[in-house]
């Protein structure tokens, strides 16, 4: 009886215990298959999590492209510079102590180096974001790096890094034609991201640095690098492949050194205005000089350094940072008149013989009102043809001639010689200037009602009205000069390759207008030119260079904020054109008292480099000027 | 002589006590394939010392008189809890460990061994149901009082595996698997509660249940109204707790331990980082110490709860499956026993223990895998941590103990 009830008992027991082993192997089911869904359907994206979670991108700088002369010499280059970075990982936990001691670090004038309030934000950086390494000293000089090699003891965590830095060895010296680089501006990093920009990366912003961005910059190389859970660096990962980075292009100028050199000694700091040399038989620019200057290297400076001379620059009210060769713009004043008189010319209305009834007396009548000639105390210029006209620059007698021609010509002439639109320069920003007609009169002064009348052309016909640039007084006295072309003037000569020095891509002379004067006319405007300079009454005198024919024209523009803009435009040999000049020198009276030196101290050096011209001392020279 | 040492050898375990050789020694290669990684130095060697001690604690139960586990039964179960009290009474409450010359125990660890000798020993002379609740009432009393300590502490996994002890002996002593299904219907309702459709459909069948249960299988009236108006009660109280009394912050809190990814930066972190070490590892593993999230640290915890996610990414699927096929083979082994063992007091002591291997593998396995909430229960043998190694020691040398008193 016992036995029997017992057995059952048994039976019933073994009957839980197999459920319990059935429920336990189910269990286990369950988890083999979860675990084969984890390792085996989704292995390959979780491992790929698992790599993104350890692995991170570091990019290695690649060297930016250099600006090359004509001939070679670097006008901006790159320069080691040591910054003081803090390497998170191993400053944790004594962030304190660090904040103390390198706030009690001075300079040779013993200010303190870094102050509390920037040691202790750093350092919450770099607790914060540890994969980011903050720059405690940027560019450090050799004093200061001394000063932490002898502290490095105390220092753990404070390392060195070598970044490369741009260089403008010869300071402002076409500091605006070269531009600047500078970080991505935040509000820019979006658009600029997809072209592969980080925060903090360089990015050209002005000038030649800007306009050949896609070339200077190279492509940054990528190392991996290895960082725990909390961001801290482990290391360098061997089996990850490794991008080299791709240095960037030089970019050889059309710039001449020795002749931007004299350009910029020429034109005195204390002037403010733009001088641009260049070739007219091509189109390159040979010198661009704009003053007040500035110099590029303060846009490599250390953060705080920086800001403060940028401030400086930006409040100072002669607005150092325009470019005043390709945006400033000036009235064309008398230089204007090679317009008019070509516009004559051209259109064959008007030869170069012919004289207007009325002779100067000092001014005009014209309505009930009189214009004067800036020749209105006499010796009076008399009756003039348009040789004699050019070179005294009478004003009566272009009164009458775009009386006569009415704007319309004119001013197409002008469009041909690159008046009134870009010229299409490769630099940045440039402004179009202005042409003046009827219907471009009327759109502009809608607003004030103001109506076209024939008056008006007095003063538009002696260059007062109309807007130019100084690069487009050079385009516009190179293609008079030239005769058949007007060239696109360019700054780019070749974009080369920066471990061999080959040529990838080089520029090509862009004809911007094709003039079809006759050979007359060439020849009555280029010696109406040579007489500016080298007749008995010309406005340009000062510009004489004994040995080589040099034209020119003179000009003095209105300014209603004081003294005229003197302006002169000129060109050397007129028998065979290689050099033209277009310069403005603010508030600088007389064109071919003040304008006109600077213009020839240019030209000598360009003929006595190529050897037409014997080498001299500059005294003599100062003594002619 | 000979004839009795032949005897013992026979009776000695070999397959169980292999088990639990290779788990640990897969526990301290584990341990040590972590051991570059910073502030993870020497686990390994501790665990060895664990084990050691472990072991002497395992000897020292298996060669005990074969009386004597029955006997000192009660007198452990006070001996055990006492700590409990100690420590919920001096640190405000929230104090898991206890402080001895220098180490720190879990008092809970232990307590469950005392729970576990006494319950057996209480469970040995009743034969249990839900016709008939008086026999329970001493057993729910001894079992209640050192969860809610436990519960106190608060160390909710370890007082959820003293439950499945508790239910697992109950099973055993008699209880039907319908009964346990009733013992848990008010859980349920508190489930279902958030669905009214489905709670409804619920009561209804819960309540046609117990009328059955009381017309055919002689439950008594009393029990079936508890129980139904507990079903009632616990789904209304749910609902007003959840909607009045708990403030949104601890709703909150709530919902992120049932579905951690609802906040992959923080409870979420440790449940994904931990899957995509599993995954990671796939078929074959990356390799003994190539784990990059375990030495990284990306792994939270990865020498306690997320050994298996360690072992997962360097020896993959393949070595997933032979760990588990180790634990399966130790847990139905250990069952096993209990074919050929006819004492009641034995079979609870191995019922029991063997709940406690398994609840904890499956909740740390399935935690690990991203299958329960995050509880922080150890797994048996490849965890660090001393408490719970010479715990688990002590309940194989209990299994020894039984195998090798066994009578022919």
């Amino acid at each position: 009886m016992i036995g029997a009830s017992e057995q059952s008992d048994q039976i019933e027991r073994n009957e839980r215990t197999w459920i319990m082993i059935a429920v336990l192997s189910v269990a286990f089911l369950v988890l083999a298959g979860r675990l084969a869904w984890l390792q085996i359907v989704q292995g390959e994206m979780l491992l790929r999590e698992s790599e993104a979670n350890r692995l991170r991108e570091d990019p290695v700088q690649a060297p930016r492209g250099l600006l090359l002369d004509r001939e070679g010499r670097p006008l901006v280059q790159n320069r080691p510079s040591r910054n003081l970075v803090i390497d998170p990982s191993s400053v944790r936990g004594h962030e304190k102590e660090l904040v103390n001691l390198l706030s009690q670090f001075f300079d040779q004038d013993s200010t303190q180096l870094f102050d509390t309030t920037f040691l202790k934000r750093l350092f919450r950086q770099a607790r914060l974001t540890p994969s980011q390494r903050p720059v405690l000293l940027e560019d450090a000089s050799p004093m200061e790096m001394a000063l932490f090699a002898e502290n490095q003891y105390r220092l753990p965590g404070i390392i060195q890094e070598v970044a490369m830095r741009r260089e403008y060895p010869y300071g402002s010296l076409a500091g605006h034609m070269l531009g600047y680089t500078g970080e991505v501006p935040e509000e820019r990093l979006d658009e600029l991201q997809d072209e592969g920009y980080r925060l903090g990366d360089l990015i050209g912003q002005m000038g030649l640095e800007q306009e050949y961005e896609k070339d200077l910059r190279g492509k940054d190389g990528i190392r991996w690098i290895e960082v725990d859970a909390k961001g801290r660096i482990v290391g360098t990962p061997d089996d990850m492949p490794r991008t080299e980075p791709v240095p960037g292009k030089h970019v050889r100028t059309t710039i001449d050194l020795d002749l931007q050199k004299v350009a910029e000694e020429a034109f005195s700091d204390s002037l403010s205005g733009a001088v641009v040399v260049l070739d007219p038989r091509t189109g390159e620019v040979l010198a661009m000089c704009s003053s007040p200057r500035i110099d590029p290297n303060i846009f490599a400076l250390p953060g705080r350094r920086r800001a403060r001379e940028w401030a400086k620059l930006a409040l100072d009210s002669r607005r150092p940072l325009n470019n005043r060769a390709i945006q400033g713009t000036y009235e064309p004043g008398s230089t204007f008149k090679i317009v008019t008189s070509l516009a004559g010319l051209v259109t064959g209305r008007w030869g170069s013989h012919a004289h207007f009834p009325a002779a100067c007396r000092g001014g005009f009548h014209f309505g009930a009102r009189y214009q004067r000639c800036w020749q209105d105390k006499g010796p009076f210029h008399g009756s003039l043809d348009m040789i004699g006209a050019l070179t005294q620059s009478c004003d009566v007698y272009y009164y009458q001639l775009g009386l006569y021609l009415d704007m319309i010509p004119i001013n197409q002439v002008g469009a041909s010689l690159g008046l009134g639109s870009r010229t299409g320069i490769d630099l940045p920003n440039e402004k179009t200037g202005l042409l003046v007609d009827s219907a471009t009169h009327e759109r502009r002064n809608k607003r004030l009602g103001w109506k076209w009348a024939r008056g008006l052309i007095l003063n538009l016909s002696i260059g007062q009205g109309e807007l130019v640039t100084p690069l487009q007084l050079a385009t516009m006295v190179g293609g008079v000069a030239n005769g058949h072309n007007v060239m696109r003037p360019h700054l780019m000569k070749a974009i080369l390759d920066p471990e061999t020095n080959r040529v990838i891509r080089a520029s090509e002379n862009n004809v911007l207008h094709k003039l079809d004067w006759s050979d007359a006319t060439i020849q009555t405007i280029h010696s109406a030119m040579d007489s500016v300079v080298n007749g008995i009454h010309g406005t340009g005198h000062s510009a004489r260079l004994p040995g080589i024919r040099v034209g020119g024209k003179t000009g003095s523009a209105e300014n209603p904020h004081g003294r005229t803009h003197a302006l002169f435009v000129c060109a050397a040999p007129m028998e065979a054109p290689e050099i033209a000049i277009g310069l403005i020198v603010e508030n600088g009276g007389h064109g071919g008292s003040t304008a006109a030196p600077i213009a020839i101290r240019i030209m000598k050096t360009y003929f006595q480099k190529t050897g037409r011209l014997p080498k001299d001392t500059s005294a003599s020279m100062k003594g002619r000027t | 002589m000979n004839a009795r040492q032949d005897d013992l050898r026979a009776r000695f375990d070999g397959l169980l006590f292999g088990m639990v050789v290779l788990l640990a020694a897969t526990s301290v290669a584990l341990l040590y394939s972590i051991s570059t990684a910073p502030h993870e130095g020497d686990y390994w060697k501790k665990q060895l010392m664990w084990y050691g001690i472990g072991l002497i604690a395992m000897v020292g139960v298996t060669v005990a008189p074969r009386r004597f586990w029955y006997q000192a039964s009660y007198v452990l179960y006070g001996v055990l809890i006492l700590p409990l009290t100690l420590v919920s009474a001096s640190a405000k409450g929230a104090e898991r460990w206890f402080s001895l010359g220098g180490f720190h125990f879990q008092p809970s660890e232990f307590a469950k061994l005392g729970v576990l000798l006494a319950l057996a020993r209480l469970f040995s002379d009743r034969k249990v149901g839900l016709a008939n609740l008086k026999p329970l009432i001493t057993p729910f009393i001894m079992f209640f009082i050192p969860f809610l300590l436990i519960l106190k502490q608060p160390n909710l996994s370890t007082a959820l595996s003293l439950l499945m002890v508790f239910i697992a002996m109950l099973f055993w002593s008699g209880f039907s698997l319908l009964d346990l299904l009733i013992l848990a219907s008010p859980i349920l309702s508190v489930g279902l509660s958030f669905e009214f459709t489905w709670w409804a459909v619920y009561n209804i069948l819960a309540w046609f249940l117990l009328f059955t249960r009381w017309r055919v299988h002689r439950l008594s009236g009393k029990v079936a109204v508890i129980f139904g108006l507990s079903i009632l009660m616990a789904g209304l109280a749910s609902q007003i707790a959840w909607n009045q009394v708990l403030k949104p912050h601890q709703r909150s809190r709530i919902l992120t331990f049932l579905d951690p990814t609802r906040d992959p930066g923080g409870a979420g972190y440790q449940v994904l980082q931990s899957q995509v070490a599993i995954g990671s590892g796939g078929l074959f593993g990356k390799g003994f110490g190539q784990g990059s999230q375990s030495n990284l640290q990306f792994l939270p915890e990865e020498h306690t709860d997320f050994i298996f996610a360690v072992l997962s990414e360097q020896f993959g699927f393949l070595g997933c499956l032979v760990v588990l096929g180790l634990l399966l083979v130790f847990l139905v082994r250990c069952l096993q026993m209990c074919f050929e063992e006819s004492d009641r007091f034995r079979n609870l002591v191995i019922v029991g223990s063997t709940t406690i291997f398994a609840f904890h593998s499956i909740v740390n396995v399935a935690m690990t895998l991203g299958l329960m909430p995050v509880t922080g229960l150890p797994l048996p043998f490849l965890s660090y941590g001393g408490s719970f190694v010479i715990t688990c020691m002590i309940l194989v040398g209990f299994l020894l103990h039984i195998r090798l008193g066994e009578e022919k």
